[in-house]
């Protein structure tokens, strides 16, 4: 009767012992759900913020090339009026406005490749979220390089081609003056 | 028959060929310092015509050269005043805002 007991008490004892560890493996499974969900949510939330930064951005930045090739243009305009050779700072113009559309358009692209992340940032692989994610830096970079390929042609080509205008109306005019008048 | 009176002073053939070569010679003298008159007198209106439209070109020329040289400043001051103010335009904003960190693990709370 008393082995009995025991053995009876050792075995309820393992029972207890297995229920229980089975009830700390679904508390773990439901925390590390609950887990990745507050995860998925934060990079959700922080991939949005992106967008919506980069767009603010992209606005910005935009808004201020116009700026300065509308500036170049009506600059153009005036000294061609007054007799100017602007046919190269016209060339320039153009190359201007195309590195600008060409930041505009892979900036789309960019912010594009970045919210297609978030469809992969829950519920799907992480191999597809973190492919997406590569997909997107790289168009980042293409976007920077956009960026500075632009500031790079308005110091290196555009500007020294405005100032030389100044030296070129006044060589002009001194050879008229001393030649035909 | 003839009487052969002797000639007059006035008669005698050489002082009538002194006086024809004498009158010939004041003719041409007048005739020579007639035309050197009448041309110097050209001359002189050839030159004050040349030298009043020279004149009028140079004074016209320094206006002209002053006018372009105001015209170059002013010109050159306006293109100095755009290329400062497109300066300014594009360093209002930075390359820096698609630089690689802002994209990284970090910065996306991964």
């Amino acid at each position: 009767m008393k082995k009995a007991l025991i053995i009876l008490g050792t075995t309820g004892l393992l029972v207890a012992s297995v229920a229980a560890a089975k009830v700390d493996t679904s508390a773990l499974k439901v925390q590390r759900a609950a887990n990745a969900q507050v995860k998925c949510d934060f990079i959700e939330t922080n991939v949005a913020r992106k967008v919506t930064k980069f767009e603010t951005n992209r606005n910005k930045h935009v808004t201020s090339y116009i700026k300065t090739k509308e500036r170049v243009a009506a600059l153009v305009t005036k000294l061609e009026a007054k007799g100017y050779d602007v046919t190269k700072l016209k060339a320039d113009l153009t190359e201007y406005d195309a590195k600008i559309k060409k930041f505009s358009d892979d900036h789309v692209a960019y912010v594009a490749a970045l919210t297609s992340t978030q469809e992969f940032a829950c519920g799907k692989s992480e191999g597809e979220f973190k492919s997406q994610l590569a997909a997107a830096r790289a168009v980042l970079k293409t976007v920077h390089d956009d960026s500075v390929a632009i500031r790079t042609y308005w110091a290196e080509t555009v500007k020294p081609d405005i100032l030389a205008l100044k030296a070129q109306k006044i060589t002009e005019k001194t050879k008229t003056v001393g030649g035909t008048e | 028959m003839v009487e052969n009176t002797p000639l007059h002073k006035h008669e005698h053939p050489l002082y009538q060929w002194i006086a024809l070569f004498a009158s010939v010679a004041i003719i041409l003298a007048l005739a020579g310092w007639y035309a050197l008159t009448y041309q110097s007198t050209v001359e002189d209106d050839a030159l004050a015509t040349v030298e009043s439209a020279y004149s009028a070109t140079l004074h016209k020329g320094t206006k002209t050269t002053t006018a372009t040289t105001t015209t170059a400043s002013t010109t050159g001051a306006e293109i100095d005043a755009q290329v400062s103010a497109i300066n300014n335009e594009t360093n209002s904003v930075s390359s820096d805002d698609f630089s690689d960190n802002k994209l990284d693990n970090t910065a996306l709370g991964l």
